[in-house]
């Protein structure tokens, strides 16, 4: 029977997992995972172990699992006044996705994209086609203009830091892996980012997605997607 | 000489044309005891084997043999609309049995049948219709088919020449929608009607079914009903304003519009702070507006909508009668691409007579000539819609100018030069923020000169920028506005969609838009004034009746609502696959049955719910 390597200590552990992947978690909930993969059917070691914490810290929730030491978090206080421009550490700071928004699609695109997937129309060979291509002498005056750079989504995000702080960001410029349908509780390592007025401005370069999820916030998210798409149409119906 | 030929075409026009030309004028003429029909009698030279026979050129109404169910089942009250999925039908003549009569006594004493009937579809099985009554009388005829697509005189002498083979593939297709449309028609219409007569309002009225028509009409409800849900949104923008030369240019923003004013105010807020604005680029290059593709059915009915305010309808109307009248070529086609060997010069030397566009067909002959863009699409059974010959504008009706005169335009614009200008666009960097400006020249107009329908004017040309340079904005703004809603839905759109959906042919979707104005499913309005100031384009409306019935179904079927287009464009592209030999009719048959009579028994265990929409919906009046 092969024996396998030892397992590394925690202090080990949490240091590997903070320099490398910039996930600064908190000793206890550690020991938990660990204890929790030990006792597992296979218990993974060496490179394996450190994928797998990696993975479960991915899938928790950064408030509770992760150090909200200063400089790992966003800047407190943010006033409503906040400088019209300062730029966050180059030391990694992960936030986890709350909420994610289209920019550049108004509220009723949104909801019908929705519906329609919903009514199974977003499969092959059931795509029910409304607004047949080159008809548009229709378009109102809101329609004009064309976006340039192939037309690509630009989305806003709602993040929360390991302290419970949240702020809205947005993509400056795209960044991969930010879209609608990309899980709530995914983490984004930020790194050097501008922020201005309070919002942190996401590029490719500043922003990364690093994946995961948290399970019971996306459901709740997926669930109650068409109800906050609707009431807030109804917000503008009456006019607030 | 050996035995007659018959020949038997679709309708009377044709059947005399074509005797005219093959008989070289030389052709006697007697009654049939339809008022209609006439047979002319001559001698015609065919090809081997036939060689020069005597001939008799007739025709039928359209369709000759009607289906229906066997007498059993024909009442209304005589099953439970359910059983009409399997109940027996049978093929019978009903008003055309003087028509029949003829071609039974022809073919008697008959060689050969020569069937002349419009190389569609829906000719191919009137076609059989023919073969078969014709068989009936005489077992030995031999059965062969012209393949022809205009009538003019050198084109219908080399049909003759050439006799191919019935497509029963094709006539396949066709019994199994006459069918289909039957048995769900049938089921469907007595059941809703029969379930809703209680219904005040309703009374007596029929409230009929058809499989093409249902989804037609859930286009109008769904685009009525976005209009009626629309709630604008507000957006914004930034605007960049440079004045030099004594010019002001404007800069649109790449990112066009954002639904969020924080996010904008933010990005605007980087621009000034950074003062200056950089030009990244300035490229200046040729452009081009591409000449229209060759004429099909759908875009000759979505164009008549549109240009010329008529109703689709009136469009295929005025088509077919050109068509018959010599004119222009088979007006029912889906193909977009001139064959290579087809001599279009000769068609343009045709229309140098015009006082409209002789001058235009000229300058094509001088070397202007440019072979027109292929589409995608050829039914290998017409060319595109294209005219034939000159004629003169007074001996047309007024409708059968302007669609001639479409026609005639949309062809010698496809004979042209695609449209040239410059376009320069400069783009703007200003803080993190891309924007750009873009001036347009036309050079050329080409095809422009003689096809009005498209608009492509120079802009106001831009002063000279340098790329590198940079320069402080005389003005940037945040701009707002709001989305606005889509229009209802006018008939070009319609059509358009109907295409896109795949609901209906080009030979068919006129004829659904017609039957759901007519049961009253739908009302159409003018919308305002088309181009040109001639009479605008309708919009349709749908009725309460219409209306309830849509939300009916669809709160029963869901995604396999019968006013979905899901289920009939299935249906058509089986239709497809017979003809192709991948389906069998009775495989068809037997599927789209199934689907058809699974939303039937559905809608039937939940017609409290048809009735409960009908209930509340149906006042009787538009909305």
């Amino acid at each position: 029977m092969a024996v396998s390597p030892p397992t590394p200590s925690i202090d080990t552990l949490l240091q590997t997992l903070s320099t490398s992947h910039s996930l600064h978690a908190r000793p206890t909930i550690l020991r938990n995972l660990l204890t929790n993969l030990l006792n597992s059917a296979h218990p993974p070691s060496g490179q394996n172990l450190i994928q797998s914490l990696k993975f479960r810290l991915l899938a928790s929730d950064i408030t509770s699992s992760l150090q909200p030491y200063a400089n790992l978090c966003l800047p407190p206080n943010l006033p409503s006044s906040a400088p019209s421009s300062m730029t966050l550490s180059r030391d990694g700071i992960i936030v986890q996705v709350l909420d994610i928004t289209d920019l550049t699609s108004s509220l009723g695109d949104s909801l019908e994209r929705l519906e329609m997937a919903e009514r199974g129309e977003a499969m092959r060979g059931r795509e029910v086609i409304r607004i047949a291509p080159g008809e548009n002498d229709n378009e109102g005056p809101g329609a004009g203009g064309e976006v340039r750079e192939g037309g690509r989504s630009m989305h806003k995000l709602l993040v929360e830091d390991a302290a419970g702080r949240r702020v809205w960001g947005f993509e400056l410029t795209p960044v991969t892996g930010v879209k609608i349908g990309m899980n709530i509780g995914a983490k984004i390592l930020l790194q050097g980012c501008t922020m201005a007025r309070g919002v942190i401005l996401m590029t490719a370069g500043t922003a990364t997605v690093m994946g995961g999820k948290v399970e019971a916030l996306h459901k709740a998210w997926i669930d109650g997607r068409k109800e906050s798409l609707m009431s807030r149409i109804e917000d503008l119906k009456r006019g607030n | 000489m050996p035995g007659k030929i018959l020949c038997i075409a679709e309708k009377p026009s044709i059947a005399k044309a074509v005797a005219g030309h093959l008989s070289g004028g030389q052709l006697s003429t007697s009654n049939t005891r339809n008022k209609y029909v006439k047979n002319y009698e001559f001698t015609y030279n065919f090809a081997p084997p036939w060689g020069q026979c005597n001939a008799v050129m007739s025709s039928v109404l359209g369709h000759t043999v009607d289906w229906d169910f066997t007498a059993l089942h024909r009442k209304w009250n005589s099953c439970a609309p359910g059983q009409l999925f399997d109940a027996p039908t049978e093929q019978i003549v009903k008003e055309r049995k003087d028509i029949a009569d003829n071609i039974s006594a022809q073919a008697r004493h008959a060689r050969a049948l020569f069937i002349w009937t419009d190389c569609d579809r829906e000719g191919e099985y009137i076609g059989t219709e023919v073969r078969d009554i014709a068989l009936r009388a005489n077992p030995n005829l031999e059965v062969k088919r012209a393949k022809f697509s205009n009538i003019e005189r050198a084109h219908i002498l080399r049909a003759a020449q050439r006799p191919v083979d019935l497509d029963d593939l094709q006539a396949a297709a066709v019994a199994a929608r006459i069918e289909l449309d039957l048995r769900i028609g049938a089921a469907f219409t007595r059941w809703q009607t029969l379930s809703l007569q209680g219904i005040g309002g309703l009374e007596e009225k029929v409230i009929s079914y058809g499989s093409c028509q249902f989804p037609t009409l859930g286009f109008v409800v769904d685009r009525y009903k976005r209009v009626k849900n629309f709630v604008p949104e507000p957006f914004w923008s930034i605007k960049v304003l440079h004045k030099r030369d004594d010019i002001n240019v404007t800069f649109n923003w790449d990112r066009n519009r954002l639904f969020d004013r924080m996010i904008t105010t933010i990005l605007f807020e980087r621009c000034l702070m950074a003062k200056t604005a950089r030009v990244t680029a300035v490229v200046t290059k040729p452009t081009k507006k591409w000449k229209p593709l060759p004429l099909t059915t759908v875009e000759l009915q979505k164009v008549g909508s549109r240009f010329l305010g008529l109703t689709s309808k009136v469009v295929m109307d005025v088509a077919e009668k050109l068509y018959t009248s010599g004119y222009i070529s088979y007006p029912r086609t889906e193909t977009d691409q001139f064959d290579r060997g087809m001599d279009l010069r000769a068609l343009v030397e045709k229309q140098v007579p015009s006082t409209d566009w002789g001058q235009f067909a000229t300058h094509l002959l001088n070397g202007g000539f440019s072979q027109p863009r292929n589409g995608s699409h050829n039914d290998k059974a017409h060319p595109p819609i294209h005219p034939i010959c000159f004629v003169t504008p007074t001996s047309l009706s007024y409708d059968e100018k302007r669609v001639y005169e479409f026609i005639t335009r949309r062809f010698l614009a496809c004979c042209s030069e695609d449209a040239q200008g410059m376009t320069t666009t400069v783009s703007l960097l200003y803080g993190d923020e891309g924007f750009h400006a873009t001036g347009l020249m036309v050079v050329a107009r080409n095809y422009l000169d003689v096809y009005p329908y498209d608009k492509w004017e120079s802009s106001q040309q831009l002063p000279q920028f340098v790329e590198g340079e940079t320069f402080v904005p005389t003005e940037a703004n945040i701009t707002d506005g709001k989305t606005s809603p889509p229009g209802y839905l006018t008939e070009p759109e319609l059509i358009a969609l109907m295409d896109v959906n795949g609901i209906g042919t080009d030979a068919t979707m006129a004829e659904h838009i017609s039957k759901i104005k007519e049961r009253q499913y739908v009302f159409t309005r003018r919308k305002g004034p088309a181009l040109g100031g001639r009479s605008g384009v309708e919009e349709f409306v749908p009725s309460s009746l219409g209306m309830a019935l849509v939300e009916g179904y669809d709160a029963i079927g869901f995604e396999n609502s019968v006013s979905k287009p899901f289920l009939r464009k299935e249906m058509e592209e089986k239709l497809k696959e017979i003809c192709e030999g991948r389906l069998t009719k009775r495989d068809m048959l037997q599927q789209c049955l199934d689907q058809y009579r699974e939303m039937f028994v559905r809608s039937t265990q939940s017609v409290d719910v048809l009735k409960n929409v009908s209930f509340y919906g149906v006042p009787r009046n538009a909305i």
